[in-house]
Order: C-alpha cells, then sequence, then structure tokens
C-alpha cells in the first residue's frame, strides 16, 4: 500500500477511534457497573465502512485507552469481553446482513446483547458465582432499546456518509 | 427494518423473559424466608430492614410477603428495574452497595432460620 493510503488510512481510524472514545467516555457518566455499548456505533461503522481489521483494531484500542484514563482493573476485563462477544456477533451476522434479511437495527440490537452476555460472563468469572447471571434477563430487556439506538444511528450516518466515496 | 430486526428484538426479548420465569417454576411454592444482605427473614413477617452499605442507603421492606426496596440512594438503573418480588428464586440486587436480596431459594441451604 502506498504511503499516501497508509496515511489516509491512519487517519480515518483515528478519527472513528476518538468517536469510539466519545461515547465510551459518556457511558462512563453512567452510574452502572455495566455498560451499554454505546462504542458499538463507531466500531460498527469501522467494521461495514473501513474493514475487519481496522474495526477490531480500534474496537481493542478503545477498550484499552478507557480503561487507562477512566478505569479501573475490573472495569477493563467488562469492557473487553463485552468488546469480544460484540465484535464475534458482528462477524457472525456478517452474511445475514448481506444476504439482506437484516438491517443495521437487528445488528446492532445482537451486537449489544452480545456485548451484555460477555459482561456478565466475565462478571460470573470473576465473582465466581451463579448469582450474578440473574441479571441476564434484565440486560437482555436494555439491550433491545440500546441495540435500537445504535442501529437507528448508524443507519443515519450510512446514509449521508462523507467517506462513501 | 427488516424482517430479520424483527426477528431478532422478538427473539431477545423471549429469550429474556424465558430466563426471568425459569427460577420462579422449579421453585414456585418454596418461598419461607427472605435473604437480605446476608441475613435471612421469615417472609411471614413484615418488616422494615435499613441496610447501609459502601456509603449507599436502602431501605427494604417486608410486606404481606412482598419484599421490595423503598427508598435508596443507589444511582444503578438495574436496581430500580427488579420491583417487588415474592416468590422463591426471585431477586433485587443493588450492585454498587454489594447487596443481594433472595426469596428461599434452594441454593441458600439453610438449616434453620433464626428469629
Amino acid at each position: 500500500m502506498s504511503i499516501r493510503l497508509r496515511v489516509k488510512r491512519l487517519t480515518i481510524d483515528s478519527m472513528i477511534l476518538a468517536a469510539a472514545l466519545i461515547f465510551s467516555y459518556v457511558e462512563t457518566l453512567i452510574p452502572s457497573q455495566f455498560k451499554l455499548g454505546l462504542a458499538n456505533i463507531a466500531v460498527m461503522y469501522a467494521f461495514y465502512r473501513i474493514g475487519k481489521i481496522d474495526s477490531l483494531l480500534i474496537s481493542f484500542s478503545r477498550v484499552i485507552l478507557i480503561s487507562i484514563l477512566f478505569g479501573s482493573v475490573s472495569s477493563f476485563m467488562f469492557s473487553l469481553s463485552g468488546a469480544v462477544f460484540a465484535y464475534l456477533t458482528l462477524l457472525i451476522s456478517k452474511p445475514i446482513h448481506e444476504s439482506n434479511r437484516i438491517s443495521f437495527i437487528g445488528v446492532s440490537v445482537m451486537c449489544s446483547a452480545a456485548h451484555n452476555l460477555g459482561q456478565i460472563l466475565m462478571a460470573m468469572l470473576m465473582f465466581s458465582g451463579m448469582a450474578v447471571l440473574s441479571f441476564l434477563p434484565w440486560l437482555l430487556m436494555i439491550s433491545v432499546p440500546t441495540g435500537l439506538v445504535t442501529g437507528v444511528v448508524i443507519n443515519v450516518i450510512w446514509r449521508y456518509d462523507i467517506l462513501k466515496s | 427494518m427488516k424482517i430479520g430486526d424483527v426477528v431478532t428484538i422478538v427473539a431477545v426479548l423471549m429469550i429474556s423473559v424465558i430466563l426471568l420465569v425459569i427460577p420462579m417454576i422449579s421453585r414456585s411454592n418454596y418461598a419461607d424466608f427472605v435473604m437480605i444482605d446476608g441475613e435471612y427473614y421469615k417472609l411471614q413477617e413484615d418488616n422494615v430492614i435499613l441496610l447501609e452499605k459502601n456509603g449507599y442507603h436502602l431501605t427494604v421492606v417486608i410486606e404481606n410477603g412482598f419484599v421490595y426496596v423503598s427508598q435508596t440512594d443507589c444511582p444503578d438503573s438495574i436496581c430500580r428495574m427488579m420491583g417487588d418480588i415474592n416468590k422463591s428464586g426471585q431477586f433485587i440486587a443493588c450492585v454498587p452497595a454489594g447487596i443481594y436480596i433472595e426469596i428461599g431459594g434452594r441454593r441458600l441451604n439453610v438449616d434453620s432460620v433464626a428469629g
């Protein structure tokens, strides 16, 4: 790849990462242990617009940076787990999305649910008990509106996308 | 909004409802006591318990076989969704305060209830 393209890629990825950081920062203002996964807006956009590797790098960078800046070791573990699960669902849902049976909204809801599932599983590991599993139904219910919001935002961005050239 | 979206949303909601209902069905009649932050209380006796943990205050009320949190300064949103419980297996929890409240489940392995 030419130096020009590499610089362009770095710049665009960095901008998307910055957006992801802002989403995550907003989440740190919400006083809950379990996060909504708003940064997925940026990661999902990068996944479909830029590429799989770029979005993965953005996701991990976001987790690391936010944990260093605003979080603790435990929040890092939760965040990482959620991000991994969310990314896996992005990968899995790609073929379904391409067959045009599901829009960004559905993918978003799945990512949100996976993100929360990842957080619960990590909490089960860390607090070594089945008690945390009881949160799962509530978090799954919350993941629907969260996913809807994320999906609608992506739909809007996609329509007015300036990177589409 | 495509068909897959609707399917996904419905599936997620259904799974969450099923997960919610399972503990209620498996132990439905075994509702004798409630465990509040490690202490056991009888469900039949009306009671008001004031808890303070990690800097958060919770007021837990046992009334007519129902357990609910009447007052709290806990900011967590999960805390509020729990509502009032009366069936075995149901629980209320406040993550910031580290307080866990559950009704008479088998896994608590209690030999006797004091009081």
